[in-house]
């Protein structure tokens, strides 16, 4: 329950920043998606149910601060995370040798399959697609998920073993009593 | 012989022969040896001078850092003093009817552009108000709470604005291309349209007064098939650096009659 308010307020914040701070980077400049770093994070770290709340919030809040077509943000991120746990049960995709690899691939398929569903179905056309820009985007985030993975690890680690210590300190205690 | 030539020194009562043997001898070692030793109090003085000189340095340093600090944040003061002086005088032109608002956050995705503006429901902001800058069109309102709206771009993929070619009124439907800027589609190939023309809003529809600046034409391709001419348009607003804008207010009443006629239908 800790691990999990926790990781949702984590997400907040990520958005908050991701909405603001790194819109400061200039212009051209492209930015990692931070908030789909954490959704896959949750896909590999957290149980189902965490990791849904997790998705479904920062899909939210996302739509809340930036979105044009309501609901978009939370269902592109609960089909990443889907899509994601699948991929990791009981597959040797779960090592961490491929964590990275795989977040890059599947958010190269995501923007691509975005793009072609909101093509076929909005009314408006989009702009073309640029594959030089999406290779960019998606090299950018490949290399923020190695530091990014590495924070996220480590408030996951350090708040489990939190719980653990306060779980274990419980039990002995109703013993004594 | 001590005494004889104490004797001598005494009673004889000049500088003689031998004093200035003497002098002679010992002159250049005692030369020697001020020169020697003026040589280390020389080093010394320079390497204590060194010691200030290095303080002073430090000092002056310090105190460059501090005039260029002053001088960038003088500099800054004066860019946002010119650009507030520009926001004032565009907002005494277009009268009361402008609300002045804050960008506080941007859209990260790649195809849809919005932000987000600190006026909301409680400033009497409504959805489809629409928001400009000293440049041009920036969007429209398109989802509000009470403090804060969410503002579509015009360069967004899903905006279309009824433009024309400043110089000939020749119209067309602007429509947002993302970071490419916007494209004007509809124009016939005989228009005469060429690049650097000025694009301004055509006022059809009754959401932009006529005449508002959008962008300049940046290029113009007429292709081998259809009717209607390529036309890219480079946005006069510079979306990147948007940091205050205006929402226009002249049209709330008229906003809120179609919102309250459209909910009874």
């Amino acid at each position: 329950m800790i691990l999990t308010v926790a990781f949702v307020l984590l997400g907040i914040l990520i958005c908050v920043l991701q909405t603001t701070v790194l819109q400061l980077i200039p212009g051209s400049f492209s930015r990692p998606d931070l908030v789909f770093l954490l959704v896959a994070f949750s896909a590999y770290k957290l149980p189902w149910i965490p990791g849904i709340l997790l998705a479904f919030t920062v899909g939210w809040v996302l739509d809340v601060l930036v979105g044009v077509n309501l609901g978009f943000y939370p269902l592109q991120f609960l089909f990443v995370l889907v899509c994601l746990k699948m991929l990791t049960l009981n597959s040797p995709v779960k090592e961490s040798a491929y964590q990275i690899p795989m977040v890059g691939v599947s958010y190269f398929l995501l923007q691509m399959s975005v793009y072609l569903l909101s093509s076929m179905t909005l009314q408006y056309g989009l702009p073309e697609w640029s594959w030089v820009g999406m290779i960019q985007e998606t090299i950018l985030l490949v290399l923020a998920a190695i530091p990014c993975f590495l924070v996220f690890n480590g408030i996951h680690d350090y708040l489990a073993n939190r719980i653990a210590r306060s779980r274990s300190v419980r039990r002995r205690v109703r013993k004594h009593l | 012989m001590v005494g004889l030539l104490l004797l001598a020194s005494l009673l004889g009562g000049g500088f003689g022969a031998l004093h200035k043997l003497t002098l002679d001898l010992v002159g250049p070692l005692e030369s020697a040896v001020s020169r020697s030793l003026s040589g280390v109090i020389t080093v010394k003085d320079d390497y204590l001078a060194l010691f200030n000189v290095r303080e002073d340095n430090k000092r002056l340093a310090a105190l460059v850092d501090k005039y260029m600090q002053e001088l960038a944040e003088r500099r800054e003061s004066y860019h946002k003093f010119k650009h507030y002086e520009e926001l004032l005088d565009f907002k005494k032109q277009e009268g009361f009817g402008l609300l002045t608002a804050r960008v506080v956050g941007k859209d990260p995705a790649l195809w849809f552009q919005t932000i987000i503006i600190d006026r909301g429901a409680e400033d009497d902001v409504v959805e489809g108000m629409v928001v400009l800058g000293p440049s041009g069109v920036i969007g429209q309102i398109i989802h509000t709470s009470e403090s804060y709206s969410k503002v579509l771009l015009a360069n967004a993929p899903s905006s279309a604005i009824d433009a024309m070619v400043q110089k000939n009124r020749v119209r067309g439907i602007l429509k947002g291309a993302g970071a490419n800027g916007y494209v004007l589609e509809y124009v016939l190939k005989n228009a005469d349209v060429v690049e650097g023309d000025y694009i301004v809003t055509a006022g059809i529809g009754g959401i932009f007064q006529s005449g508002i600046p959008l962008g300049q034409v940046s290029s113009v391709r007429s292709l081998e098939r259809g009717m209607f001419l390529e036309i890219k348009v480079r946005p006069s607003v510079d979306f990147q650096k948007l940091e205050e804008v205006f929402v226009d207010l002249t049209d709330r009443k008229k906003i809120l009659n179609e919102m309250y006629s459209g909910a009874d239908r």
